[in-house]
């Protein structure tokens, strides 16, 4: 649905974007990170045909971003960074000029408007100024705006930035309910716990790709896949047969624990489980240690730093 | 379609902007009012003294006409030349808050974003800068004319509406006006800082202005088909304008780089 080659932007001798490839798949939801000034917003712009490349290439929804600008523009629906409404016009006017540009019928522009309006609970606010208009509302109605002519690709910059947690979370769950539908959407974010929920994939960016794979796989990578063991009588003789146990890469004994580094947990952990148990331990309970996305991004950074 | 969804929003917006709507209306109502004050206190000084003291050179080719009527006449050249720039000069701020206004309200990156063309939206924007000021210009011009006709003689009437000043008014002013805006677009679009842009592209105004002057005091004779041509070439300036801004448009340099 979306692919790019070598995508290179410079501006000024200034690489913004540098050499990106990617494959995003349709109905997709792909996360992009990565910190201010990676170039997240610039390869937006080039994929949305806002601006163009400097070197490589791009298709999105089947279309060249360098060839076929117009077809582009038109299968895809950007959310920008600022929700960027006319203040003084009321929410349906906002709406219904940009249907318009879109080239959608009178008929169609009402019916889509009045659906999405619904949807978001923005529908009695429809004659309102949108300037007077909460955070929330506008990144709504700015999604609502990027989804009038229903577009197969959804571009979302930050969209829940300085939402309150209400907001942010209506905002989630209609992401997660366009996903449903199929569509396919570009979700840039700063938000690591928001990209967990929603993405099955996420690329790090920092001017170039440093990482793309699912958050799980990620994890793998970076950490290994580890298994704690919580026993109310952990003696060091218990950690001391864990380790000699064939399977196991490795141990941490602390507060009545063990921290197990396991290559197949799902095979490993009830064989693990009954060493101890023949040992004597009366295990409390044992969980996967997960680490958050946001170790693995920052992990990810740290690496890119010293390399 | 597009282009008339670019006009509607435009004058959508400047109906609910009070500060340019009113700029707009009450500037050339003002005028028309002032002008009209002037052929009042003329006429009225006319009446008491049975003729008009008139201390200002009256150019050669005024001479044929009685001392009073030519000092009219002269006013009415210099009021005409008013009409013409107010479609000319108006329009730039116009233009600079539509295009200006957008950027700082950060909607022109989602407007950007849709199949609009370029030539659309300049177009769009060019159409609904300057409709306004040329109406208000024509409905402040008609009312000019109601109010001389109780104030001057059939000579300085005969001025008022000759051929020149109406084709002038009617069209080369909002010709005029087209061609500003879009300088002020290109303007924009070149530069980083967009008040820069605003004033460069006021001083469009100045050869208008002169060539104004030239007219009001006989420097140079025009006719009316002078004007007719002039118009001519105005639009076909425009035309050719229009196409430049368009190349040069950029939309890159507008998103990324204004501040």
């Amino acid at each position: 649905m979306i692919r790019t080659e070598g995508l290179t932007r410079v501006f000024d001798g200034h690489t913004a974007v540098e050499g990106l490839d990617l494959e995003v798949h349709e109905g997709e939801v792909f996360g992009f990170l990565g910190p201010n000034g990676a170039g997240k917003t610039t390869t937006i712009r080039m994929l949305a045909c806002l601006i163009a490349p400097t070197r490589g290439r791009a298709w999105v929804n089947g279309h060249s971003v360098a060839a076929e600008p117009d077809a582009v523009r038109a299968s895809v629906g950007i959310l920008t960074e600022s929700p960027g409404l006319y203040d003084r016009l009321s929410a349906e006017r906002n709406l219904d000029i940009f249907a318009r540009l879109y080239g959608l019928s009178e008929e169609r522009r009402k019916a889509q408007i009045k659906r999405y309006l619904q949807l978001l609970d923005l529908w009695d606010q429809r004659d309102r100024p949108v300037g007077g208009f909460s955070k929330g509302m506008r990144q709504k109605l700015a999604l609502v705006r990027a989804l009038l002519h229903e577009p197969p690709v959804l571009f979302l910059d930050e969209p829940t930035a300085a939402l309150d947690p209400q907001a942010a979370k209506t905002v989630r769950d209609f992401i997660a309910e366009l996903s449903r539908e199929g569509r396919t959407i570009f979700l840039c974010t700063h938000n690591l716990d928001e990209a967990e929920r929603l993405c099955g994939r996420i690329a790090v960016l920092r001017t170039r790709l440093i990482a793309l794979d699912t958050p799980e796989n990620l994890r793998r990578r970076l950490f290994g896949r580890r298994t704690v063991v919580r026993i109310r009588n952990l003696t060091p003789e218990m950690a001391v047969a864990v380790r000699a146990l064939p399977f196991v890469q490795g141990v941490e004994e602390s507060d009545g624990q063990l921290t197990v580094d396991l290559a197949d947990p799902e095979a490993q952990n009830p064989l693990l489980v009954r060493r101890l148990v023949g040992l004597g331990a009366e295990v409390q309970y044992v969980t996967e240690l997960r680490h958050s996305l946001e170790e693995v991004y920052l992990t990810l950074m740290e690496e890119e730093k010293t390399a | 379609m597009r282009v008339r969804t670019i006009i509607d929003k435009e004058w959508e917006e400047i109906l609910k902007n009070k500060g340019v709507f009113w700029s707009l209306v009450l500037l050339p109502l003002l005028l028309t009012v002032a002008f009209l004050a002037v052929f009042y206190f003329m006429h009225l000084e006319a009446q008491r003294t049975g003729t008009l003291d008139v201390n200002a050179q009256i150019p050669a080719y005024l001479a044929m006409y009685e001392p009073a009527d030519a000092a009219m006449i002269m006013m009415v050249n210099q009021f005409m030349i008013y009409f013409l720039i107010a479609p000319v000069a108006l329009p730039i701020y116009i233009a600079a808050y539509s295009v200006i206004g957008e950027k700082q309200a950060r909607s022109l990156e989602p407007l950007l974003a849709t199949p609009v063309r370029t030539w659309e939206l300049l177009l769009g924007k060019a159409v609904a800068a300057v409709v306004p000021p040329v109406v208000a210009g024509w409905v402040s011009y008609v009312l000019f004319v109601i109010g001389a006709r109780f104030l001057v003689s059939d000579v300085v009437m005969r001025a008022i509406l000759s051929p020149m000043w109406v084709l002038s008014i009617a069209f080369l002013g909002p010709l005029f006006g087209v061609l500003s805006v879009l300088v002020g677009i290109i303007a924009s679009s070149r530069m980083n800082d967009p008040r820069a842009a605003q004033q460069w592209s006021a001083l469009f105004l100045v050869p208008l202005v002169g060539a104004g002057m030239a007219l009001m005091f006989g420097v140079i004779a025009a006719s009316v088909w002078t004007f007719v041509v002039g118009a001519l070439l105005v639009a076909a300036a425009d035309a050719v304008v229009l196409h430049i801004a368009v190349r040069l448009f950029d939309r890159e340099t507008i998103l990324t780089r204004w501040k």
